[in-house]
């Protein structure tokens, strides 16, 4: 049988899979089971694929993933996150758009913080909506901001879908941490410009309101003890993988442990704030790592078949620029995600994808950074992107499904400019990596 | 019957208990040992090693326990616009797959345990830890998600669930 064929079919019994409810960890192991027992010699091949399972979750980088989440929980569940979003009121000033502004302001730092899009979404809704429904902010100056801002979670470091995608595609997780920095800030920094401007000329959208003036060293004071200390835990994250002091794990281990410590100093710090964010953690992570294990064994099955180096081969011997075809790589993954979940898509892709990079001679880190954005903007891609409904949930009543499809199109847009730039100017992912001490 | 559920549920909640506290474990482990080296210069070679496993052992003995919580994370939103026939039928196709999924990871797994076992096959990496170790909780998580799966097919047969009743994500 031709790999095209032998490609849809595993693509389309996945669909179907899927379509019919079945969790996507099961679906994979369903597909794996079936076609190890065809391509790998029945009995032999399943054996074989109990041993994949085994090697695709135990890699030491892969430990980051539940530590990065468990920050997350505890940041959230502490109460640092409201504290923070308080003395960062104090500083706005009378913007334009400010309560938008400040979604994207806090949705950065959270970013820094946390490794989980849904969390930071929702907690921004929860904090900054009830506010900007007084304030009498149009639908598009509230859901979209805050479902923009949430998704730079995804972008900023930590990230545990970042550590996964790097897992996946075999790439170095510390140069990707730190690549996607740059990345990440450009994207904050897009929706700040884009919500000044549209709310400096459509005015009431967000309409201003007068603004309670803080004393300066009150100002001060907050800050020195609400948001330095968010910076320790960033230099945890970030800083100890620049300094090359520390493995991306060992900062993760030590991030959490200081997230713990600050949580502690806030008093935010009780037995069951501790076991419920342990067992919410618990929860995502198996989620997580059960969808991982049939990753070896899928991409095997998928290189065993044929269709990845066919794939690579169409890809390479097709007469148009190398430039062209990773356009149309982000294409394919931009309406994948419209349909489907992060990390599923990047099961699916990054076995066939990363071989074709490979063969451009791309850089992997790069693609990795550009692939990762678009993840992103699959958790707000009408009609099924995961955050859509977090944020439709968080919402005041009366917010229809197609308010919150409206709000997130600009947003969109705004994601599709920075992967143009991204695409257009590779320094911008590759330049801050190249610092880390080796 | 009911007794019977109880233990299952027993044992998914003793499986989440045990994967949180070998994360909590790791967790600490992983920051004792990065101060160990840069501290007093002293690495504890086991961690990272120790650590790769574990994460097999969280996946497998949580898996049920999050399988029961609706956290395994699935597509829903289509099946919202089908017909309850429609939707008992999506329910047992689907636990079905499970069952079927999950009788693979018990046979096979059980089986690479044993074969690793007789050999005495280990990790020549210092730490030298028994493989069968490692693969045992693939029978083990396998078995209680078969039972979980068993069970979801029964409620579909006997009509005592609906579809997507449980929360997902």
């Amino acid at each position: 049988m031709e790999w095209y064929w032998t490609l849809t079919i595993i693509f389309g019994a996945f669909v179907v899979l899927m379509g019919i409810g079945v969790p996507i960890a099961f679906a994979f192991l369903a597909i794996n089971v079936v076609c190890c027992f065809i391509f790998w010699n029945g009995a032999a091949g399943l054996t074989q694929l109990v041993l994949s399972i085994s090697s695709s979750v135990t890699h030491y980088t892969i430990v980051s993933v539940p530590l990065f989440v468990l920050m997350g929980e505890v940041m959230f569940r502490s109460g640092i996150a409201s504290k923070m979003m308080d003395v960062l009121d104090s500083w706005f000033g009378r913007l334009p758009g400010r309560l938008a502004l400040m979604s994207v302001a806090g949705g950065t730092v959270f970013a820094a913080l946390t490794g989980s899009g849904s969390a930071a979404t929702a907690m921004l809704g929860k904090l900054l909506v009830p506010d900007m429904e007084k304030r009498g902010y149009h639908k598009a100056m509230s859901l979209g901001p805050i479902m923009g801002s949430g998704g730079l979670a995804i972008m900023i470091p930590p990230s545990a879908l970042g550590v996964l995608l790097a897992a996946l595609g075999q790439f170095s997780v510390g140069d990707f941490l730190v690549a996607i920095i740059v990345p990440g800030l450009l994207m904050s920094l897009a929706y700040a410009i884009y919500i000044v401007a549209r709310c400096s000329i459509q005015k009431h959208l967000a309409p201003a309101y007068a603004v309670e003036p803080v004393p300066l060293a009150r100002k001060l004071i907050n800050t020195a003890l609400y948001i330095f200390p968010l910076f320790f835990v960033m230099f945890l994250v970030v800083g100890l993988i620049f300094l090359g002091v520390a493995t991306p794990t060992e900062s993760a281990a030590l991030g959490a442990l200081g997230t713990f410590l600050l949580a502690a100093l806030y008093g935010g710090l009780s037995l069951r704030m501790v076991k419920e964010a342990l067992l919410s953690s618990m929860r995502i992570t198996v989620m997580l790592l059960m969808i991982i294990t049939g990753s070896t064994a899928f991409s095997q099955i998928l290189a065993f078949t044929g269709a990845t180096s066919g794939l690579a081969e169409v890809a390479t011997s097709a007469n148009v620029a190398p430039m062209v075809v990773i356009i149309i790589m982000q294409a394919i993954l931009i309406v994948m995600g419209m349909f489907m979940e992060p990390l599923s898509i990047m099961m699916l892709t990054v076995p066939i994808y990363y071989p074709v990079i490979q063969a451009f001679g791309y850089d992997p880190v790069w693609f990795g950074a550009i692939m990762l954005l678009n993840m992103e903007m699959a958790t707000i891609s009408p009609p099924f992107g995961l955050n859509l409904f977090v944020m439709r949930g968080v919402a005041p009543r009366g917010v229809t499904m197609g308010d919150v499809y409206a709000a997130s199109v600009p947003f969109l847009l705004l994601d599709l400019v920075v992967m143009g730039f991204l695409l257009a100017y590779p320094p911008l992912v590759l330049w801050l990596p190249g610092f880390i001490s080796k | 019957m009911n007794r019977l559920l109880r233990i299952l549920a027993a044992c998914e909640s003793a499986g989440a208990a045990g994967a949180t506290l070998l994360f909590v474990g790791i967790t600490l482990a992983i920051c004792a040992e990065v101060l160990l080296r840069y501290g007093f210069n002293r690495p504890i070679s086991w961690v990272v090693e120790i650590s790769e496993y574990s994460l097999l052992w969280i996946t497998f003995l949580g898996a049920a326990w999050v399988l029961r919580h609706g956290g395994h994370v699935r597509v829903d939103i289509l099946l919202q616009y089908l017909s309850p026939a429609a939707l008992r039928i999506c329910g047992l196709f689907s636990s079905a797959a499970g069952i079927v999924t999950t009788l693979v990871l018990i046979a096979f797994g059980a089986d690479a345990t044993w074969t690793a076992y007789m050999r005495g096959a280990f990790k020549p990496t210092g730490t030298d830890v028994p493989t069968w170790m490692i693969l045992i909780v693939i029978p083990l998580g396998g078995l209680l998600l078969f039972f979980r799966f068993a069970r979801m097919f029964v409620e579909y047969w006997t009509r005592q669930r609906d579809f997507g009743a449980e929360p997902s994500h």
